[in-house]
């Protein structure tokens, strides 16, 4: 009887520590993730802008590798922003870095790895890492 | 006779461009804040993209929603998939107007309250925000910042009763960005 309630309270603490640790868990580093797509910078923004739902279906919270080169590298207090070349000077994938120091400098070639939240006028990438 | 031509085209393409004086940012902030006893939520995206024209008042933002980040990795699902429904809805968009766009000069050093005015759509639905929000203009930079509340139930966004209790039934939302001129090509 001891054994018995002795496993149930163990299994209580246990389901009760992983609850706790589920609930607090932090946002994952994307450097650790598993990539989706690779694909180039002037690719992604072209299956956007002929089709949007579908890019959303198929790249919306995706881990992606994008290839291209750095148009800028716009720094605040807090972010770093990476705008990849995508040949429409309108347009850009747009990286938000998780970390904001970055020596990227423009006409640099880079692959950046992070995940696509959409597309406005631009393709939206948060948690970006240099791969 | 050409030559007159030629200098009234380019009075005229001066004077058009100068019109259309137009300023963006794609790397607004938005921020928002849902404060109960229970429990504190803060979310931020620092990648709205923004246009506001000088000479007619007009301003837009939009956001992309996947691109809030949250502190806890939970939270996040549940603000995409249960609350948000962001894959169905991805995208938050203000259409408004400044009411007092013409006192507003960024041209000159100077801190200006702005009346705006305008429909805010989120989760599919739309509804009127009014509020005032500041532009800070100095040595030729203009920083522009806003803070409302907003009403989740106003956007069809129901909470289930179990945590209902942990999230606050109006959120904060705090608003800023550098704008740049938008340069014509």
């Amino acid at each position: 009887m001891k054994k018995v309630l002795f496993t149930l309270a163990s299994l209580g603490l246990v389901g009760l520590v992983t609850g706790i640790y589920m609930f607090n868990k932090p946002v994952e580093s994307v450097s650790t993730m598993k990539t989706n797509f690779s694909i180039h910078a002037s690719e992604l923004l072209m299956a956007f802008e002929e089709n949007e739902s579908t890019a959303n279906t198929k790249y919306l919270d995706k881990v992606l590798e994008v290839k291209g080169i750095v148009d800028k590298a716009e720094k605040t207090d807090e972010k770093t922003t990476i705008y990849l070349n995508t040949g429409n000077p309108l347009s850009n994938i747009i990286f938000q870095l998780e970390n904001s120091e970055s020596t990227l400098e423009k006409g640099e070639e880079v692959t950046l790895k992070g995940i696509c939240t959409g597309y406005l006028m631009d393709v939206v990438m948060i948690k970006g890492v240099k791969v | 006779m050409k030559r007159i031509l030629g200098t009234l085209a380019i009075a005229t393409i001066t004077m058009v461009s100068l019109h259309a004086q137009k300023y963006f940012s794609k790397t607004g902030e938005i921020a928002f804040y849902s404060s109960t006893p229970i429990e504190d939520i803060e979310a931020v995206s620092h990648s709205a993209s923004t246009v506001y024209d000088l000479e007619t008042g007009k301003i837009q933002w939009a956001v992309l929603i996947k691109s809030f980040e949250f502190e806890k990795a939970l939270m996040q699902e549940h603000f995409n998939e249960n609350y948000m429904e962001s894959s169905k809805y991805p995208k938050g968009v203000f259409k408004g107007s400044i009411k007092n766009y013409e006192s507003i000069d960024f041209a000159t050093d100077g801190e200006y309250t702005a009346e705006v005015n305008g429909m805010l759509e989120i989760h599919g639905k739309a509804n009127e925000i009014k509020t005032t929000a500041i532009f800070i203009v100095k040595n030729s930079k203009v920083t522009a910042m806003s803070e409302f509340k907003i009403a989740v139930a106003d956007y069809g966004i129901e909470i289930p009763s179990v945590v209902r209790e942990n999230i606050a039934k109006e959120v904060e939302v705090k608003i800023k960005t550098n704008y740049e001129l938008l340069e014509k090509s």
